[in-house]
């Protein structure tokens, strides 16, 4: 961002001052999420021997979750990564592009404007009422990371909108515009809002990130009733410090760690040894190790851009033919998504309120089936096309198997200090994230420590704050829709108008998957969730059974054409034109959708392992 | 014209008693005042109590059920003080007593007491047979995270809590990280927590008592006429309330010793014996977790009461 401007435009600010804060920001939101990691280490080995542990370490852990989150968005905003609709990318450059993007980032900044008013007037009530965090620090100065960040997001959708002093200038008008809107009490009420909505829209749909949307509808609609924003400030830090939400970036953590060593090639290795000989044997491999990264990295599409690069070249050159791999690839983005503890399986336990250890043990069966249906599709293309297959021999897979122990041994590691009864979700989530830069930095010394360690904080910091901060706005959102009664409502007109649990779970599957085409999977199940479950329990489906169907449904969304994030991420990383993306997926989404079907309409796959347990 | 629209946010869940109890006064209310006062029940509507407290000063909803209501106000603790209170006639005694106490520190938040709430008497379910009080301090107790106050009086007591979030304790039963926990049977029993905790000991900890409160600027809108009638509507609803839980209590623990609960009764020189200890451990409260003049009050009523006995 800053290349565009000339030098005598920056003013005072030498290179080196400019290294320094840019590093510094980095620094203190590395530094957040590295407490993360070692508070809750140090609360497994002190709890045996003191009592009560780390004196408010889950309360610090917390709140520092809120840090590694607003900080990661306001770095985000920075990097220009901050998640946007895709749609802004048809514009055709020239003048067009340039006026819609300082109008997308005008409203942008005017909605982000308010939302650090209402953080503001957060810190202030907290700060009133003195409640205090633990070990002598109060509430408010943990929160004072909110109106900061949006201030900073703010000031920075100003900045990236236009190369030239003339468009900045007139972005900053939604700065001016969202303080007035934000200071002055009452002033929305009764005023007409869908003008005022649709010009969000618009601007999201013109590039405007994701957060601005639902944030903007969440104040415009409680100021609309003669609210005030704060409220929805209060659900954004209501929602931070959940107990299991910590386990997010940790999990994420140690999937970017990684990453960033070489435990895709081990993997890999392994993968092709063992299932090399099959028909179709290189397409299970990708299958299996696209599982495999998005189990820790979550539904963002970050396995297409970390393992593109090394399985497309490796599809073709085995004989596979363009097409399939395109579609294999993008599909198996996603796969992964069931398997414990990836990012949707506990965001779904915090928002129906269920127990992750139970949402993980249901989404074992229906993710094995997901992805058999995927590899069978590749063992058909292997035996269509012939494509290469190897000879399995037992002294390859060994030396694979063995040069990948330490990798192999995560899975069981997380579930081992999970079920153990030394340590709690988020604590096995600090667990895997050490564990995993043990492997990396220590035993292989795939990077050098500082470096690498470094470099993986940051990207996961960026990510999670990106993801963060819609969560944050779209709890907001939510909530004006329970104050509105909707889900009540909801619940009423379903009792009337659908007849059997067989019809709800049709009209489930076809509202989810349009639920999937407009919205990511973290916004769906935040806003989404709430509204379903009443309903759903009416129809006498179990919790468990409706979050997996949820999240596979959703899992659908990522390849659905026109905004499935999947084949966005697919185009710019294999660099297609996206209609042959989305002819490439459709086999996919077909077989796929096969599979959501099955888990839908039978239950027992979902429930089946958890009764053999006596779980349920 | 339009009725005051008062919304009523509650983290209390849909369909428990006390929230059917909360919409029994809502249609009462509307009936009495002939639909200028009409209230809105939302269970379950915010996650915690801390956001819940924050959501009624920023305006919305316009009133709340606190469960724990220690949060708003020190004073409201001395009703959870472990041990303190025997039975409910005691209890309501000095709840009685107290109330101007109460109303006191919540209209200097802006807040009018409209009537308490009950959820039933927490008792502490065992992994293992508990009778003395050395055996429960030997057990792992799952305290709430966040709760450092209460933490700190388990440690400086000798017992070995473990703080959790209240969404990990079925792992950390299920994984032994904690062998003990203090709650209401309907709790127990709802969330299925007992299943792992075979035992219940039977001494009551404490009630647990909540209240009903509204912003003062939207009551200040109700007439006087009005407010009376409310005011007499919440008050039965309270006395309702006060009937059935204890019932629905009573109810659960026939149900959960129908799946193996052992209810862990104490002879006369056990509980006499457990009585010296408690009071001593009371004591640390005042000053510490409750203002001393309340904690004070609430003592000289609660002796008064057994004295009269
Ligand atoms: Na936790
Ligand atoms: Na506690």
């Amino acid at each position: 961002m800053s290349d565009s401007v000339p030098a005598e435009l920056t003013g005072g600010w030498s290179p080196l001052v400019r290294r320094v804060l840019r590093g510094g920001e980095e620094l203190v939101a590395n530094l957040a999420l590295a407490a993360m990691v070692l508070l809750p280490l140090a609360e497994i080995v002190v709890r045996p021997v003191l009592s009560g542990g780390v004196p408010g370490s889950i309360a610090f852990v917390q709140h520092l979750t809120l840090w590694v989150g607003f900080l990661g968005a306001a770095l985000a905003a920075r990097e220009g990564k901050l998640i946007a609709l895709a749609t802004a990318t048809f514009i055709p450059e020239g003048r067009t592009r340039r006026a819609t993007a300082v109008f997308a980032a005008f409203v942008g900044s005017a909605v982000c404007t308010i939302l650090a008013t209402a953080a503001y007037q957060l810190v202030l009530f907290d700060k009133e009422d003195g409640t205090m965090l633990a070990a002598g620090v109060p509430v408010w100065v943990a929160q004072l990371v909110l109106p900061v960040a949006f201030s900073v997001i703010a000031l920075r959708l100003v900045w990236r909108a236009s190369p030239g002093w003339v468009g900045r200038t007139m972005a900053f008008a939604g700065v001016l515009i969202g303080l007035w809107l934000g200071l002055t009490e009452y002033v929305l009420d009764g005023v007409t809002l869908w003008p005022l909505i649709a010009l969000v829209l618009a601007a999201a749909v013109l590039g405007a990130p994701i957060f601005t949307i639902l944030g903007g509808a969440a104040v415009l609609l409680y100021m609309g009733d003669g609210d005030l924003p704060v409220i929805v400030a209060i659900e954004t830090y209501g929602l931070n410090i959940q107990p299991h939400l910590p386990a997010i970036p940790l999990f994420t953590l140690a999937g970017f760690i990684l990453a960033q060593g070489n435990a895709s090639e081990r993997l890999l290795r392994v993968f092709r040894a063992g299932v090399g000989w099959i028909p179709g044997g290189t397409a299970i491999v990708c299958v299996l190790l696209c599982a495999f990264f998005t189990v820790f990295t979550g539904g963002s599409g970050v396995t297409i851009l970390a393992l593109g690069g090394l399985l497309f070249p490796a599809l073709l050159k085995d004989g596979y033919r363009d097409r399939f791999s395109l579609g294999l690839l993008t599909a198996s983005g996603s796969l992964g998504l069931l398997f414990p503890p990836a990012m949707p399986l506990i965001l779904y336990a915090i928002v129906a309120q269920v127990a992750p250890a139970d949402l993980f043990v249901a989404g074992v069966a229906p993710g094995i089936l997901l992805i058999v249906l995927t590899a069978a599709w590749g063992v058909r293309e292997g035996m269509l096309t012939g494509a290469g297959r190897r000879r399995f021999g037992w002294p390859e897979f060994r030396a694979a198997v063995w040069e990948a122990k330490w990798e192999l041994s995560i899975p069981f590691v997380v579930l081992g200090v999970l079920f153990s009864g030394f340590a709690t979700l988020v604590e096995t989530a600090a667990v895997t994230a050490f564990y995993a830069a043990l492997i990396q930095g220590v035993i292989h010394r795939d990077f050098t420590l500082g470096k690498g360690l470094r470099e993986a904080f940051t990207e996961c910091v960026v990510l999670v704050g990106g993801v963060l901060i819609i969560l944050g706005v779209a709890v907001g959102f939510t909530a004006y829709l329970v104050d509105a009664e909707v889900p009540f409502r909801l619940v009423e007109w379903a009792e009337a108008n659908i007849g059997s649990r067989l019809m709800f779970l049709l009209g489930l599957n076809i509202f989810l998957l349009l639920v999937g085409c407009v919205m990511d999977i973290f916004s769906a199940i935040f806003v989404v969730v709430p509204l379903i479950v009443p309903v759903a329990e009416q129809f006498g489906i179990h919790p468990l059974h409706l979050g997996i169907i949820f999240i596979a449904n959703l899992e659908l969304g990522f390849l659905t054409p026109p905004v499935g994030l999947n084949l966005f991420l697919a185009s710019y990383r294999f660099d297609r034109p996206l209609l042959e993306v989305y002819r490439a997926s459709v086999p996919l989404l077909v077989i796929l959708g096969f599979g959501v079907l099955v888990i839908t309409y039978v239950p027992w796959l979902t429930l089946g392992l958890l009764e053999w347990l006596g779980r349920i | 014209q339009r009725g005051t629209r008062i919304q009523l946010g509650s983290v209390l869940p849909a369909n428990s008693v006390w929230d059917k109890a909360l919409k029994e006064m809502a249609s009462e209310w509307q009936r009495e005042t002939d639909g200028r006062v009409q209230l809105r029940v939302l269970p379950g509507s915010v996650k915690d109590e801390g956001s819940l407290a924050r959501r009624l000063k920023a305006g919305r909803p316009q009133a709340a059920v606190f469960a724990l209501p220690g949060d708003i106000d020190e004073a409201f603790n001395v009703l959870s003080i472990p041990f303190f209170f025997e039975s409910d006639e005691e209890t309501f005694h000095v709840v009685e007593k107290l109330t101007p106490t109460f109303e006191k520190v919540l209209a200097d938040q802006g807040l009018v007491l409209l009537n308490w709430g009950h959820a039933g008497w927490a008792q502490f379910f065992t992994a293992d047979r508990v009778e003395t009080f050395d055996e429960l301090k030997r057990t792992k107790v799952y305290t709430a995270a966040g709760d450092e106050k209460m933490l700190q009086w388990y440690k400086r007591n000798g017992f070995d809590p473990q703080p959790l979030a209240v969404t990990d304790v079925l792992l950390g039963l299920n994984t032994g990280l904690i062998d003990a926990y203090p709650t209401a049977p309907y709790v127990a029993l709802l969330f299925q927590w007992y299943d792992k905790t075979p035992y219940m000991l039977d001494v009551p900890i404490s009630p647990v008592l909540g209240i009903t409160v509204v912003a003062e600027r939207t009551w200040n809108r109700v007439s006087e006429e009005d407010q009376r009638a409310l005011r007499a509507s919440a008050k039965r609803v309270e006395q309702n309330l006060f009937r059935d839980v204890p019932a629905q209590d009573r109810q659960a623990i026939v149900e959960m010793e129908s799946r193996g609960l052992t209810v862990v009764e104490l002879d006369d020189d056990a509980k006499a014996s457990f009585r010296v200890i408690a009071d001593r451990l009371t004591a640390s409260w005042r000053g510490t977790m409750i203002p001393a003049d309340v904690y004070d009050h609430a003592v000289r009523e609660r002796n008064a009461f057994r004295a009269s006995r």
